[in-house]
């Protein structure tokens, strides 16, 4: 260890030999020291390994769709809608105050996203264990199906094709809502798990963004995009809901 | 705008992958990378293309994510230990499923900004140059962070216990 000549290679240079930091000509040297210093060569090896190593963890990630929330033209255009809403809320706070109302039915309401959640996620409890009755229209008949939901919610609905997720659609059915109709349709995947996914009308202007609720082992992500809402339900975990809500999400928006 | 946008775009993949390592849970890992995203969003015009886009990111997110375990230290952690090493695992063949798991639990073991220095060579292949400018410090203390964060892994995935040799120049 004594007949190193003094200040030649020290342990900033193995690092930075390890990491590409060196010119050539001084990773050459560094090489010819490792042959000479099988201690550090193997201190170089362990470095290396542990990079690599953790190299891979989730690495599949990079691979993955990129879910909406972090596409970041969608949090653009989302930032410029809410700058609009808030402008547009402040103007009709201000009417409001001037007229003698509040503006609150527009611009809060958590109360109403919470019992979307609820009927949605309940709907889906009661009807997804249906084996022979699990929808009023099956999804032989699956125009007439959309088109009569669409007539009942007075808004052009269509079933998402969720195929390439690996549901199918096996029907759907009409539900009651505080008095008006919403829609559920039902999908299924190979393993038979059951997904619903539940549309009803909002107030016009409300736009959220995705959320998730979970009750009794039943997970539901939720939005409103004014004068519609949507709830994807399933028993599954909350990542692969979440993907799903995103197919259904950008099926649905056009 | 748009230009910008789809930039940012393809850095998203890279920085919800660090920010799953670091975070150690899905959840938590897409919201720091979303609070970034809005953030670096609404600061596009602080962006001037001086270093690379990439690194204007990452400093974003190391900022939010510093802001977020201050937080954190004087409130109770939310996300339980089984979540965390049950799951940070990337299946794979046994012998290396095994140094994973030990690799994972040493990573966690590591003080935040030399696991921080660790991450961002390893992950992303970041030049000293660029690790300094995302977590504002020195070249020298990235390095000094550096390797002291990968000698104490190699250290604890030896089983050795007794405190690293430091050679003197």
């Amino acid at each position: 260890m004594n007949d190193r000549p003094l200040g030649s290679v020290t342990d900033a240079d193995l690092h930075a030999y390890v990491d590409g930091e060196l010119p050539a000509a001084r990773a050459a040297e560094i090489e010819r020291w490792l042959i000479e210093n099988p201690a550090d060569a193997a201190r170089v090896r362990a470095w290396r390994t542990v990079n690599r190593a953790l190299g891979t963890l989730h690495a599949d990630i990079v691979n993955q769709p990129i879910p909406v929330r972090l596409n970041p033209k969608a949090i653009a255009s989302g930032r410029r809608r809410h700058l609009w809403r808030m402008a547009a809320g402040i103007v009709l706070f201000m009417v409001g105050i001037g007229a003698g109302w509040g503006a609150k039915d527009l611009v809060g309401g958590d109360a109403e996203e919470q019992s979307l959640a609820s009927r949605a996620i309940s709907a889906h409890r009661v009807y997804s264990v249906e084996v022979r009755h699990a929808v009023e229209v099956a999804a032989a008949e699956e125009a007439h199906l959309v088109s009569w939901l669409s007539k009942r919610l007075d808004h052009q609905l269509r079933a998402p094709d969720l195929m390439n997720a690996g549901f199918h659609l096996i029907g759907g059915r009409m539900l009651p809502n505080n008095g008006k109709p919403a829609a559920q349709f039902m999908y299924e995947d190979g393993s038979g798990r059951r997904l619903t996914l539940y549309v009803a009308r909002c107030q016009p202007n409300r736009v959220t963004a995705f959320r998730y609720e979970q009750q009794d082992g039943i997970g539901a992500f939720y939005w409103m995009d004014g004068p519609i809402a949507y709830a994807v339900s399933a028993e599954s975990g909350r990542e692969s809901l979440h993907m799903l809500a995103n197919v259904v999400y950008e099926q649905v928006e056009r | 705008m748009v230009d910008f946008l789809s930039e940012v775009q393809d850095c998203v993949p890279s920085l919800r992958r660090y920010a799953r390592v670091l975070t150690r849970n899905a959840d938590a890992a897409d919201d720091l990378v979303q609070d970034c995203l809005e953030r670096a969003i609404s600061r596009r015009l602080l962006w001037r293309r001086k270093g690379s886009l990439r690194a204007w990111l990452f400093t974003i997110m190391h900022n939010v994510h510093a802001n977020q375990v201050r937080y954190r230290a004087v409130r109770p952690l939310t996300v339980g230990l089984d979540d965390v090493t049950t799951e940070s695992v990337t299946p794979a063949d046994q012998g290396v499923g095994l140094t994973l798991r030990d690799l994972v639990v040493s990573l966690e073991r590591l003080p935040e900004e030399q696991r921080q220095a660790v991450l961002l060579v390893a992950l992303e292949g970041m030049s000293y140059a660029e690790i300094a400018q995302v977590t504002d410090v020195p070249i020298g203390t990235v390095m000094s962070r550096l390797a002291r964060g990968r000698e104490a892994l190699r250290g604890m995935m030896d089983g050795e216990t007794r405190p690293n040799l430091r050679r003197v120049r």
